[in-house]
Formats: C-alpha cells, sequence, structure tokens
C-alpha cells in the first residue's frame, strides 16, 4: 500500500468534517442542485456518495469499476434521472464532484505540508477515484437522453406520415416536411397497411408541405404509387409546387407513371368523378346481366 | 460566405441543401433557381452518401470577372471514384439501383458542371449558379 493512500485513510477518518466543508463549498458556489432541493436533503443523497468514494479508498481500490459497486452505481443513477428530471444538463455532476476535490486537495496539502513529495501520487489516487462516477454520470445520462430523442422521432415519424381516410374507399396522406430514406421507408409501409385495413381503392397522396423532390424522393414516391396499385388501390399524387414542377423536369425526373392534380381539391374531385364512373359503370353491367 | 458541410448521414445531405437554398435566398435567386440549387446539392450529397459513405459539401458566394455574383458548391470525396464519366453522366444509367438522373439531371439544373474523379481515389464536383442580372 502507498504512502499516498495511507495519507488519503487519514484524511478520512473525519468524513463528517469533509461532509460539512463540502456541503458548505456548494452553498457558497450556489451549486445548480441546490436549486431542485434542500442543504438537507443533498446532504443526505451525498452520504451514500461519499461513503462509498471513502470506502473505494480506504480499501485502495482506485482503480475499480462503477458497474461493479451496486450502491454506487444505483446512487448514480439516481443522480442521472434527478438531472434529466430537473432538465439539468449532462455537466451537472461536474461541479459537484469538483467542490468535493477542492476539500480534499485543501486537506491532503494541510496533512502532507511535512512530505509534499507524496502529493503528486495522493492526488492522483483521488483524481482516479473521483473520475470513475464523474464519467458513469455522463455516458448514462446520454444514454438515457438518446433513448428519449429515439422515441420522440419515433413519435413524430409516426405523427408526420398520418394516413386519413376521408370518403369510403379513399385514403389521403398529407405529407410534411423533408424526406429521407428512412421516412419514405415509413410512408410506403404506412400506407400499404393503411389500404389493407380500409380496402381503400383509391389514394390522395398530397405533397404540398414537401420543400424537396429530388430524385430520390421522386423515385420513393414512384415506388409507393406502384406498391399501392400491386394491392390494387390508384394513388393520385397533389400539390407539387410550380417550382418543383419546373425542378423535377429538367432533372429529367418521368412522372409520367403517376396520375397527378395541381392541388388536393382537384384530386378528390378526379377520385369522386372515378368512382361514380365505376359504379355507373357497375350499374350498367349489373342491369345488362340482369336482363 | 462560405459554409463547410461534413457529410456522414442523410440528416447532413438535408442541413446542406437547406443552407445552400437558405445562401441562394440571401443572394437573391429566384424561387426556382433556390430549388435548383437545393436539389443539387441534394443530388451530390446523396451520392456521397450511396458510393463514398462519407465526404463534404462546401458552398460559397463568388463572384465573376465580369461582376456577376453567384453560388458555387463543391462536394468531395475519397470514394471509389467513376471509372467511366461519360456513362455516369448518361441520363437513366444508374450503378446503384436509383432513377440514374441525379448527375446528368444536376448538370441541366446548373450553369457550370465541373467533374473530375480518380479511380481509387475520390470524386470532386463543382457546379455554379449564376444570378442572372
Amino acid at each position: 500500500m502507498s504512502a499516498s493512500l495511507d495519507e488519503l485513510k487519514h484524511l478520512l477518518d473525519n468524513q463528517d468534517e469533509i461532509m460539512d466543508a463540502w456541503m458548505h463549498r456548494l452553498e457558497d458556489e450556489g451549486n445548480e442542485w441546490l436549486e431542485h432541493m434542500s442543504i438537507a436533503q443533498l446532504r443526505q443523497k451525498s452520504q451514500v456518495f461519499l461513503q462509498e468514494i471513502s470506502e473505494l479508498i480506504l480499501t485502495g481500490n482506485v482503480d475499480y469499476k462503477v458497474e461493479d459497486r451496486p450502491v454506487l452505481e444505483a446512487q448514480l443513477k439516481g443522480f442521472t434521472t434527478d438531472a434529466a428530471h430537473f432538465g439539468m444538463g449532462a455537466t451537472a455532476f461536474y461541479p459537484y464532484v469538483t467542490s468535493l476535490k477542492y476539500i480534499l486537495i485543501h486537506k491532503l496539502i494541510e496533512q502532507l505540508s511535512s512530505a509534499p513529495d507524496q502529493l503528486p501520487a495522493a492526488f492522483s489516487d483521488m483524481y482516479k477515484v473521483l473520475t470513475r462516477p464523474y464519467e458513469y454520470f455522463i455516458s448514462s445520462y446520454i444514454a438515457m437522453r438518446e433513448r428519449i430523442i429515439y422515441s420522440q422521432s419515433r413519435a413524430i415519424a409516426e405523427l408526420s406520415t398520418p394516413v386519413i381516410q376521408i370518403w369510403n374507399d379513399v385514403v389521403a396522406m398529407p405529407l410534411i416536411g423533408e424526406i429521407d430514406t428512412s421516412r419514405a421507408k415509413e410512408i410506403m409501409e404506412n400506407l400499404l397497411n393503411a389500404i389493407l385495413e380500409t380496402k381503400a381503392t383509391y389514394v390522395l397522396l398530397d405533397i404540398t408541405g414537401v420543400p424537396i423532390v429530388d430524385t430520390g424522393v421522386a423515385e420513393s414516391l414512384i415506388k409507393t404509387v406502384e406498391a399501392a396499385r400491386l394491392l390494387g388501390a390508384q394513388c393520385v399524387l397533389t400539390g407539387i409546387r410550380p417550382e418543383v414542377a419546373q425542378t423535377l423536369v429538367m432533372l429529367g425526373v418521368d412522372l409520367g407513371s403517376i396520375v397527378t392534380k395541381a392541388d388536393f381539391r382537384n384530386g378528390l374531385a378526379y377520385i369522386l368523378e372515378m368512382m361514380e364512373t365505376s359504379s355507373s359503370r357497375a350499374f350498367v353491367s349489373k342491369t345488362n346481366q340482369s336482363s | 460566405m462560405v459554409e463547410n458541410i461534413q457529410i456522414f448521414q442523410e440528416y447532413d445531405a438535408i442541413l446542406a441543401r437547406q443552407r445552400g437554398r437558405e445562401m441562394a435566398k440571401q443572394l437573391g435567386f429566384s424561387l426556382v433557381d433556390q430549388t435548383r440549387i437545393a436539389i443539387s446539392i441534394s443530388e451530390l450529397a446523396r451520392n456521397i452518401l450511396i458510393y463514398a459513405g462519407e465526404g463534404e459539401v462546401e458552398i460559397r458566394m463568388i463572384e465573376s470577372s465580369g461582376h456577376k455574383t453567384g453560388l458555387e458548391i463543391r462536394a468531395s470525396d475519397k470514394g471509389p471514384g467513376i471509372s467511366d464519366l461519360e456513362m455516369a453522366l448518361t441520363d437513366g444509367y444508374t450503378s446503384s439501383g436509383g432513377l440514374g438522373m441525379g448527375l446528368p439531371g444536376t448538370k441541366r439544373l446548373m450553369d457550370d458542371f465541373e467533374i473530375r474523379s480518380d479511380v481509387g481515389k475520390g470524386t470532386s464536383i463543382t457546379i455554379r449558379k449564376w444570378l442572372s442580372s
């Protein structure tokens, strides 16, 4: 066991004193945690933390893993959840730990005034023990944020590809926003499912809210229309803006296989007309059969 | 006015074309030209992603010797390069299963189109659109 560890141990014999000094410092600094809880609450939370840290130092276990210390891990997870809940940033833990470091550094300098050559080793041990919790906090905080972002982006993706049944046998899909590959896939899947569910025979695909139609987007639209046709539904594409139309022609994209109408209203009118024609045809063929 | 966007994922391509559109708007390009520029950037950035995996798009304001203002976009990557440039610029030709209109289409949308490609080293495409006064 190194001499520096001995000093650290000695230092930690009086945990209460360190805790007092630490809490004082946090108060003086106006630590962010104190905006969300009282000093008594923070002290209670910090008790377990300081105990764990002390134990690690006392046992000379400076190269530990947070995952191997269930009590410390649970404690840090609690801090992470709190930080996210209170809307604190990923760095919320840093000033808190730094305060403790400051207290410990000063105590060490006091204690080792007669043997300053031992200071570097003592500092290094202390830093090692305190760095792990901080790293753990940051990575679990980021992981939690990423989970939230992922679930939100899923929610947005679902919201942004709505399918609405607007008439018997007619569904509409108003598309809004940028379309990338994953959204294009989402659009196709949602639409095909809706066609199966509603037994729709006509689809209004409106792209008024799509700012850019490049060859990639055009291709995905063509594929979607083609897939819908295989399920027995005819698509009508509406809302191509004039500048988009002009650009598509120059790009050389051929949308000739798709029925397009200027706007949603014209698209719906076209579909209703088609339905009327086909039902009257059906009527004619029925009367022909019965005669 | 120079904007440099690293292209690693599709989101970056969207970002690049949005920035391009904003810059075009600032320079006073018409709505149709803004759209042409945005779509061209989109095509080039998408190509980077499909063929090279990553690269960069640089958008800058330029001035010609005749005091014409324009926007220049350079898309470069260190991907496999294009072995047959003539084919790559032919309508409908594709080696990725796409529509095959990206490069030839972009060439039609822009005023200038320069391409440099070394097999195994990468591709650099520079396009320009001039503000008609």
